[in-house]
């Protein structure tokens, strides 16, 4: 066989439009990645050059589709096939030689883009070897394998049909995978409601979000799913190919095509289970529309629960998605009929028991859930099985982003989730603290802002995040910085010196002297937090804080956050206070005119004008009080219009 | 040896070959008939590229389907034959080699052989799109005969060819036909008449008449010429009033 396979090569590179194709095609990849890496070393960011060497995806699926077609029509051109075929098993052993002879040019090929990657990697002095598995995996799916599909594909048009009706299926195929179509569904969506998604979704083998910032902590999509999708497809033409080139009654050969069509049944399954998955388009199912449509109608509440919850614990598993039995230990002061939680939407109750096992009835209704108690006594513990997944805070086997502050497990009472006018999540910070004990099942090391011993994560807090992917731990001095390697920041030096930086502010904002700063974890903020996450990715709890940059202002508006209970109504000015203090000159220095005129300083222009009228002192002590009252529901403009 | 009893093949409604019975041992034989008796489709069968509707096709007493032995066996040259103009004339050769998994070391002599065979050594190094038709047909006959096989089809090799070709081709008939069964379908009688031991004819899906070249004669004694003419039939005298069955 490997002497066929090289007789195979011969014959491509000798085949002059072969040739030329090859070589046109490998000077444009190369061309690019180099012009790419040349960028690397103004910006220095590998995971965006990895990014972008993924984006010749669709060039190397055209390019084989193309080339595989011309390559398996030529013996049809050249009227070898009827001599072959009579040779025992010569029909099969010429197509497979010749698939083999395109499988390793592809290889070649693939190995082209690593080489670049690699050098980027060893470039920017990244030790992270989780991401040099992550660069690898990511050249066989986007690359090796969509290229193989495409040779499938063009191997089939060369054996079933005629030269037209090969181009024009290639050409249509080709204009259904590329981005190009991407307005379709988009169109008929948002135009006439009908979602062809799925449809368009079942073509889509190409690599998703490259038009977007990379997530430094996930990488690049390489979920599960897509995996079943490109080996769907490829087992399903292979066993055309196969029923083609083989001799009917040959059993061993059907026995492979029939496994294949199994292998491409089992994964088209698993492709229709994809879990969750991080997938920026605008298919209403994932990650821009999903919670935006659904939060655009008045669907959230806010109600307080009449219990608190001692104690969780919870047996987490993450795999494609998350699953989770946790236990509640409730602190209730008075017999309930409804114990009301709220716990994310898209994550479905298996079963919900009290403290003796006997199952409980339980109505969810959106990110609510309301569990009856048909006894005259108190439920004191309650168990829930339920799994899911958020499209936005992502928890499977390639990256965790469970934030505290998002409910993926059941917090008291119904609290509002989304503010839709700023798109974006309201960090959901409980007000008490209680004791966690976890038990995290997963393939990938996670971090968490509770004590840790091996997969069991415990300790008292308000709330438990849980991060994996990407992430570094590090320590400075005593504060436990979790940063993430691909995203480095410039600042991160500032960690040595918290207690310097936060003593000008210590008398104003930072309220319990006592509190050991230097116990505070801090959690780098990623796009998708900072993006999706109110106040721009900085979120305060007790033990710890998110944060997208260790800028002296950000450490400080990081720790002082940990005293004001968030308010979505209170955004603006609390936008406003942290911007005077922290920018107090850069604030007073804009234009007069530019204040008057712009529609984004009209709230600024009402703050500095109490500022000039009632003084500076007075009005930030009002402001930080304001901030901090709890009872206090009035919003920003009706606080600052009412100072006097 | 090589035996066809009782042969149907249709494609959808068309039946192709009706009740084709036909028995073979060491030698030349012609298959002779007009275009469209169902000459190729027959050799197809023999091949086992066809399925049959009806009908067996055995090799020493066993059945084609799945015979590793006839399918080791087997030479062919179909009608419409080609080769990767971009290798040479060995590279083309041991493209089939490989395929007939002939062993690595006798390579290179069984490839000469047969070149020789086919006389075209002097061009073992030329690369296939610098050889005339006639030479890459006898190529293709070289191909066929790789590997020493035992029954060699060849399905209208002089199609195309030059006078000077053809008797080329009957020459190196001369030379393979020892110890093996060689069928050449054609439809120009000059191809087979002098070198072939049996004759079959072939219309319509049938076989009409199977004999030596002297059998074959011998149809048309009295029918062409009339009975005391001193003018001798031909074989293609003879085919011609088979085929319009007079």
């Amino acid at each position: 066989m490997s002497a066929l396979i090289k007789n195979n090569l011969k014959l491509f590179f000798r085949t002059k439009y072969l040739l030329f194709s090859f070589l046109l095609f490998t000077a444009a990849v190369n061309a690019f990645l180099a012009k790419e890496f040349y960028n690397l070393l103004i910006h220095n960011d590998v995971l965006y050059y990895l990014g972008e060497s993924q984006m010749l995806s669709i060039v190397y699926f055209v390019f084989f589709v193309f080339i595989s077609y011309e390559y398996i029509a030529k013996s049809k051109n050249v009227n070898l096939s009827e001599s072959i075929s009579v040779i025992n098993n010569g029909k099969f052993i010429f197509y497979i030689s010749k698939l083999a002879a395109l499988a390793i040019i592809m290889l070649i090929m693939t190995l082209n883009i690593l080489i670049y990657n690699y050098a980027a990697y060893f470039f920017e002095g990244i030790k992270l070897l989780p991401f040099a598995l992550h660069i690898f995996l990511n050249n066989i799916l986007n690359i090796f394998l969509v290229s193989l599909a495409g040779a499938c594909i063009g191997t089939v048009a060369a054996l079933y049909l005629s030269k037209f009706q090969a181009y024009l299926l290639i050409i249509i195929l080709t204009v259904l995978i590329s981005p190009i179509s991407e307005f379709m569904p988009y169109v008929l969506f948002m135009g006439y409601g009908i979602n062809i998604y799925p449809l368009m979704d079942v073509l889509n083998i190409l690599p998703p979000n490259l038009n977007w910032v990379s997530e430094a902590l996930y990488g690049l999509s390489i979920e599960p799913y897509r995996w079943n999708l490109v080996i769907f497809w490829i087992s399903l033409l292979s066993s055309s190919i196969l029923f083609k080139i083989s001799n009917k009654k040959r059993k061993i050969i059907n026995y492979i095509s029939v496994t294949l069509i199994i292998i491409s049944v089992y994964n088209f399954y698993f492709y229709m289970h994809p879990g969750s998955i991080v997938k920026k388009d605008y298919n209403p199912m994932n990650y821009i529309a999903f919670d935006e449509l659904y939060y655009s109608k008045n669907v959230q509440k806010e109600e307080e629960s009449g219990f608190a919850i001692s104690s969780y614990d919870m047996k987490i598993e993450i795999d494609r998605k998350l699953e989770n039995s946790v236990s509640l230990l409730l602190d209730e002061s008075e017999v309930l009929r409804i114990y009301k939680f709220t716990l994310y939407r898209n994550f479905d109750i298996k079963e919900v028991r009290d403290k003796n096992n006997n199952p409980l009835e339980f109505m969810r209704h959106g990110d609510y859930l309301d569990i009856y108690n048909s006894t005259n006594e108190k439920l004191e513990r309650i168990q829930i099985v339920y799994s899911g997944y958020s499209p936005v805070f992502y928890s499977n086997s390639q990256g965790v982003l469970l934030p505290g502050c998002f409910p993926y497990y059941p917090v008291e009472g119904y609290k509002k989730i989304y503010i839709k006018e700023q798109s974006s999540y309201i960090p959901i910070i409980r007000d008490c603290t209680s004791e966690f004990n976890l038990y995290v099942e997963s393939s990938i090391d996670i971090y968490s802002n509770l004590e840790r011993d091996g997969d069991k994560y415990y300790g008292e807090a308000q709330a438990v995040t849980l991060v994996g992917g990407f992430v570094n731990e590090k320590k400075y001095n005593n504060c436990t910085f979790y940063g993430l390697p691909l995203e480095r920041l410039e600042t991160e030096n500032n960690l040595f010196r918290i207690d310097d930086i936060l003593e000008p502010y210590k008398s104003s904002l930072i309220k319990d002297e006592d509190i050991s700063l230097k116990k505070i974890k801090i959690f780098q903020s990623t796009v998708i937090f900072s993006g999706k996450m109110a106040d721009n990715g900085i979120v305060s709890f007790d033990d710890h804080i998110f944060t997208y940059d260790l800028s002296e202002d950000c450490i400080v508006q990081g720790f002082a956050q940990i005293y004001i209970p968030y308010d979505a109504n209170k955004s603006k000015i609390k936008k406003e206070f942290f911007n005077y203090i922290l920018h107090k000159e850069k604030v007073r220095k804009i234009p007069k005119a530019e204040l008057e005129n712009s529609v984004i300083y009209e709230f600024r222009k009402l703050f500095l004008e109490k500022i000039d009228e009632l003084g500076e002192n007075y009005v930030m002590e009002k402001t930080y009080v304001f901030l901090n009252d709890k009872n206090d529901t009035r919003d920003s403009e009706a606080f600052i219009r009412s100072l006097n | 040896m090589f035996e066809i009893s009782n042969l149907y093949k249709s494609f959808k409604k068309n039946q192709v070959l009706k009740d084709v019975s036909l028995s073979f041992e060491n030698g030349i034989y012609g298959l002779l008939g007009p275009n469209g008796a169902g000459k190729t489709t027959l050799i197809r069968c023999m091949v086992n590229l066809y399925d049959i509707n009806k009908g067996v096709i055995k090799f020493n007493g066993l059945s084609i389907d799945n015979n590793d032995e006839f399918l080791s066996n087997i030479g062919y040259l179909p009608q419409k034959f080609g080769l990767f103009k971009e290798l040479t004339a060995y590279e083309n050769l041991k493209y089939f080699c490989i395929l007939k998994k002939i062993n690595k070391d006798r390579m290179d002599d069984e490839i000469k052989d047969c070149l020789k065979a086919v006389n075209l050594e002097d061009r073992i190094n030329h690369k296939v799109s610098t050889l005339s038709g006639g030479m890459i047909r006898r190529l293709g006959i070289a191909q066929a005969i790789l590997g020493k096989p035992r029954i060699i089809i060849f399905d209208e090799p002089t199609a195309g060819l030059d006078p000077e070709e053809r008797i080329r081709f009957k020459n190196i008939l001369t030379q393979i036909k020892k110890d093996r069964l060689i069928i050449i379908s054609t439809h120009i009688v000059e191809d087979i008449e002098a070198s072939c031991d049996r004759i079959i004819i072939m219309n319509d899906g049938r076989v009409l008449k199977s004999g030596s070249a002297k059998e074959i004669k011998s149809a048309a004694i009295g029918k062409v010429y009339g009975e005391k003419s001193k003018l001798k039939p031909t074989v293609e005298d003879g085919y011609m009033c088979i085929i319009k069955r007079i």
